[in-house]
């Protein structure tokens, strides 16, 4: 065990005072992390000991004002709800079963036509011109927005981010694939570049950044696993079209087949402590 | 990490009878009720105090809590874990004081950190310069940093219960104590953290 | 014939009429690459914007990074009023607007409570917070009251939702 890992570790331990076994032999041997471990004693001692301003004359006031107001609690009653359980659902479900269906198919058969019908002949309020239908939305930029709030407000751990930036990923790459046939060089590429930035910058650069012992081997497995399996589905897209694609948008899905790759190789390597 | 070894909640020794305090408050026995308050007041009182830095907020929201938890408890699982649920309800309030704040664009009115009030005679002169850097120190945390640290370190509460309070997941407070830890020890013992990397460094 | 099926036979055509003119599942291959046009510069500066965001540790920097994209977002919505396209104003809208709720705000709220008004970080909280407020009321006074554009129920609309971004935030707290 490395000092960094017995570090992280004994800042993580719900109590510093009792270090969990795996930790007792690195700490018998270096009194570098035991320094630590006593620091951390001490922190946790000057917590329980920092000066609060005294309440008691709020609380005596509030015990008396609780001591005044009678012996008896009482409170509003709670009304329970008639509706609840399955009884509520219990006439529906009678009433549907006294249906002869094969009388009732063909008379909501020809309610249906009739008010087809009706709607296409009847004439339209004059004076208003229906709004047109909207564009459809892009999804894609949809969740890029709400990817970036995550960050923002609750992605703040190193793997909690590369799951962020993983799923970004994704939706590049699933971009890429969707237009390769109609987009052009330059859109293409545009989308290859920023594909390489955010797994580099990202997806890599948020695992490195993941401190040995904050998760357990368990979670720190998913973490890894999840964003590889990412990279290894844009490797594996990205190579099939690109054997199959337009000249102007070869190039952009070979470079993201080779980044997803090489991102995934080296989360591999930094899965198992390599790097 | 390990499998979770929490220590056993805090030797609530005296505190032994609070299940049948609160279910004799549950049954409407106010004195019973009165019992749980002081019990927990001064252990929410702090808690909200590291919150809001502010005697008069912190108390305001200690006695909201207690008025609330009065309400709301037949609504409250026998059984289950009180602690939690009161201080559940004490973060509500912080929460909701917050928005109030922000709405009516006032800021905490923040007071110097109070005067030294625990540390007695025996505190060493070394103690009470640490104790000083510490609270300097968590005034300038993140709230959500605080708020699971002093969970932990006053209150002992295991991850599941800090998790419950500040509803989140066991993961992210642990995490958030991790951090605030290490925030505090590289202030308290910087020697010890020597290769210490400037967070939140401004792009150039 | 008998009656029956051939009532089911002209409700089984209605229907089949009904379903083939509603919208497809999804947009097609010419309105995706349209798609890509819009977005493309916009995916490049949101994605450098959630890698900066990912190395912001205090709620002040973080408000500082919403800012920019509330700032570029901002610009979108002009670009969709100089071009009175109704169905893109009311897209950035809904993204600035969320940007506002779910990023500006909860961080504003953090820093103000982190940042106390005498701290070396208070005069830089002030002037992002400030800068913010008046990119989302400007974003608001750029949605034309007349005019074409302002005639479509989803331009009115989207001034009334970016206001209300604006007011999300408010101005900062007056100094002491």
């Amino acid at each position: 065990m490395t000092c960094d890992v017995a570090r992280n570790r004994l800042l993580a331990l719900p109590d510093p005072t009792r270090p969990t076994d795996d930790l007792l032999p690195h700490l018998g041997g270096c009194a570098a992390c035991r320094a630590v471990q006593a620091e951390a004693v001490r922190l946790d001692a000057l917590l329980k000991r920092l000066p609060v301003p005294s309440s008691e004359a709020r609380k005596a006031a509030f015990l008396n004002a609780l001591d005044a107001a009678g012996p008896v609690i009482r409170t509003r009653p709670v009304v329970p709800s008639s509706l609840t359980g399955s009884g509520a659902f219990k006439p529906v479900v009678s009433w549907l079963k006294r249906i002869d269906w094969k009388y009732a198919g063909g008379g909501v058969a020809a309610c249906l036509v009739l008010g087809i019908g009706i709607w296409f002949l009847a004439p339209k309020p004059k004076g208003t011109e229906p709004e047109q239908a909207a564009r459809p939305k892009s999804e894609r930029l949809a969740r890029m927005v709400k990817r970036t709030t995550d960050l923002a407000t609750t992605a703040h751990a190193p793997h909690q981010r590369v799951g962020v930036f993983a799923e970004w990923t994704a939706d590049l790459k699933g971009e890429a694939c969707d237009v390769y046939k109609v987009a052009d060089r330059e859109d293409m590429n545009a989308l290859a570049s920023q594909y390489e930035k955010v797994v580099s910058e990202g997806v890599v650069s948020q695992a490195r950044q993941i401190e040995a012992g904050t998760l357990t081997p368990g979670e720190r497995s998913r973490v890894f696993t999840d964003a590889m399996k990412q990279l290894a589905d844009a490797e594996t897209d990205a190579s099939r079209l690109a054997g199959e694609a337009p000249p102007n948008a070869r190039d952009a899905l070979a470079k993201i087949a080779r980044t997803a790759q090489d991102g995934r190789r080296t989360l591999a390597k930094l899965a198992e402590g390599k790097q | 990490m390990p499998p979770d070894l929490d220590p056993p909640p805090p030797d609530l020794t005296g505190f032994g009878d609070e299940s049948e305090w609160i279910a004799a408050a549950q049954a409407g026995d106010r004195s019973a009720f009165a019992r749980v308050v002081n019990a927990y007041w001064d252990r929410l009182y702090r808690w909200l105090y590291h919150l809001t830095r502010d005697r008069h907020r912190a108390e305001d929201l200690t006695q909201e809590t207690f008025m609330k938890a009065l309400a709301a408890m037949k609504s409250f699982r026998a059984g289950s874990n009180f602690r939690a649920w009161l201080f559940r309800i004490g973060h509500n309030n912080f929460v909701n004081l917050k928005r109030a704040e922000r709405k009516n664009t006032q800021p905490a009115n923040d007071e110097p950190p109070a005067a030294d009030t625990a540390a007695g005679p025996m505190t060493t002169a070394a103690d009470r310069e640490a104790l000083e850097k510490v609270a300097k120190a968590i005034q300038e945390l993140p709230t959500d940093f605080r708020m699971a640290l002093m969970l932990k370190a006053e209150e002992g509460m295991n991850y599941r219960e800090i998790a419950a309070v500040l509803k989140t997941t066991e993961e992210t407070a642990r995490w958030r104590v991790f951090k605030a830890r290490q925030k505090l020890a590289k202030v308290l013992s910087p020697d010890l953290y020597p290769d210490a990397d400037d967070e939140g460094e401004r792009p150039a | 014939m008998r009656p029956r099926p051939l009532i089911v036979l002209f409700a089984c055509a209605a229907l089949a009429a009904w379903v083939s003119a509603q919208p497809g599942a999804g947009p097609t291959a010419a309105e995706l690459r349209q798609m890509l046009r819009a977005n493309r510069d916009l995916y490049d500066d949101l994605a450098q914007s959630a890698l900066a965001m990912a190395k912001r540790n205090t709620s002040l920097d973080r408000v500082d990074e919403c800012r920019r994209v509330a700032d570029r977002l901002a610009r979108e919505v002009r670009v969709a009023v100089d071009a009175k396209d109704a169905d893109r104003l009311a897209e950035v809208t809904d993204h600035l607007h969320a940007v506002t709720h779910d990023g500006l705000a909860p961080n504003l709220a953090d820093a103000h409570q982190d940042i106390h008004p005498h701290s070396p970080d208070s005069p830089r909280l002030r002037e992002v917070h400030q800068s913010a407020y008046d990119s989302l009321t400007r974003a608001a006074n750029t949605v034309p009251t007349d005019g074409d554009l302002a005639t479509h129920k989803r331009a009115q609309a989207a001034r009334e939702k970016l206001a209300a971004a604006a007011a999300r935030i408010g101005p900062p707290p007056a100094e002491k």
